[in-house]
């Protein structure tokens, strides 16, 4: 049996071999996309624990569904789509927990997330890392999901306007006015912090 | 990053937001949302993911058997209705060479009343005959009456008091 490097293959292209039960290329377009997976869903519903079943959820859905896949669209778009919809349903039957959960992040204090940090910077870094984090997701927990979901899809995972509405399947015009919003919400939470911290 | 530059970005935006300018407070939150400390995934990441696919996927041994039943039954259909068929076949037949086999006179009397088509004309049938016995015991009766009324008794002859 050939050795096949599936790093040198597009995304498109592994979807194709996904879709002849390629386990390998699967795996490829897994290590390409984790990270930014986990990010996203980390940042959208506050929880490790919780973002990590989601993001596995997530790959679950792209094997089990990948026939589904339309070729004229990114494979990254679908995927976001896929984990945007996961993320919303989850906070939709977990309301009540999320609120519990966000109430025990604000409980636990700033430095909860130190394990989760890349182990190769100093205390020092991780620590600034840890404060600014905390503090920006704790800003961004406190808005309304519909807010948070543009701004971390347009600010932090840097899609363009209308690619976070291909995403969401909303109008790029929501998407306009909801990050303006959003924004400006985030700008005023982050205000209060900064002028807490100058004491 | 170093806590100086940590220190660049807090104090831009601090000057940001007391400055009207929502040009510098939009920067300083673009820095802000994107210097945010990414989470790592474990190495396990992908054998876990396999893992729940390898469960929610239905074997290869489970799809053989699927089809192998699906098969199996699909036969099965198909040789009950042949030897429905085959069976009235045969029944049919039989009936046409029993027929033959009877004298002439029998042929066209009797065979009439067994081939009767369905169960429902027969009842319809049976209740016609039953109503058919009701009117002719009524026709008896009437006739039994209209007897007694029609013809009444000649009076007895005088000359044999």
């Amino acid at each position: 049996m050939k050795h096949i490097d599936y790093k040198n293959y597009s995304d498109k292209e592994l979807i194709t071999f996904i879709s002849n039960k390629e386990n390998a290329a699967f795996v490829e377009i897994m290590s390409r996309y984790k990270e930014r997976i986990i990010n996203f869903l980390y940042r959208y519903v506050g929880d490790y624990d919780d973002a990590y079943d989601l993001s596995q959820e997530v790959f679950v859905k792209v094997y089990l569904n990948v026939s589904q896949f339309n070729a004229e669209h990114k494979f990254a778009t679908w995927l976001f789509a896929i984990a945007a919809n996961l993320a919303r349903d989850f906070l939709k039957k977990n309301s009540k927990q999320t609120i519990t959960s966000l109430e025990n992040f604000e409980e636990a204090g700033d430095y909860n997330l130190t394990e989760l940090i890349d182990s190769a910077d100093s205390p020092e870094v991780k620590y600034d890392k840890n404060y600014v984090s905390l503090q920006v997701q704790k800003a961004l927990n406190s808005l309304q999901p519909h807010y948070r979901e543009v701004l971390i899809l347009k600010e932090i995972q840097q899609y363009t306007f209308d690619e976070v509405a291909e995403i969401l399947s909303i109008e790029v015009g929501t998407v306009k006015s909801r990050v303006f919003r959003g924004k400006a919400l985030l700008k005023e939470k982050l205000k209060n912090l900064i002028i807490d911290l100058d004491k | 990053m170093e806590k100086q530059t940590l220190d660049q970005i807090l104090q831009q935006s601090s000057i940001a937001n007391h400055s009207e300018n929502d040009f510098y407070s939009d920067v300083a939150l673009k820095i802000l949302l994107r210097t945010m400390a990414p989470v790592t995934v474990p190495a396990s990441f992908e054998a876990s993911v396999l893992n729940k696919v390898a469960l929610l996927e239905p074997t290869k041994l489970y799809k053989s058997f699927i089809a192998a039943t699906t098969f199996y039954s699909l036969i099965s259909v198909v040789l009950i209705s042949f030897s429905t068929l085959l069976n009235s076949e045969i029944a049919s037949f039989q009936f046409s060479n029993a027929k033959e086999m009877l004298p002439k006179e029998i042929q066209q009397q009797k065979l009439e009343i067994i081939t009767t088509p369905s169960l429902s004309n027969s009842n319809e049938q049976r209740s016609n005959s039953e109503e058919s016995v009701l009117t002719k015991k009524k026709n008896v009766k009437r006739k039994n009456t209209n007897k007694t009324t029609q013809t009444p008794i000649p009076p007895p002859p005088k000359g044999i008091e």
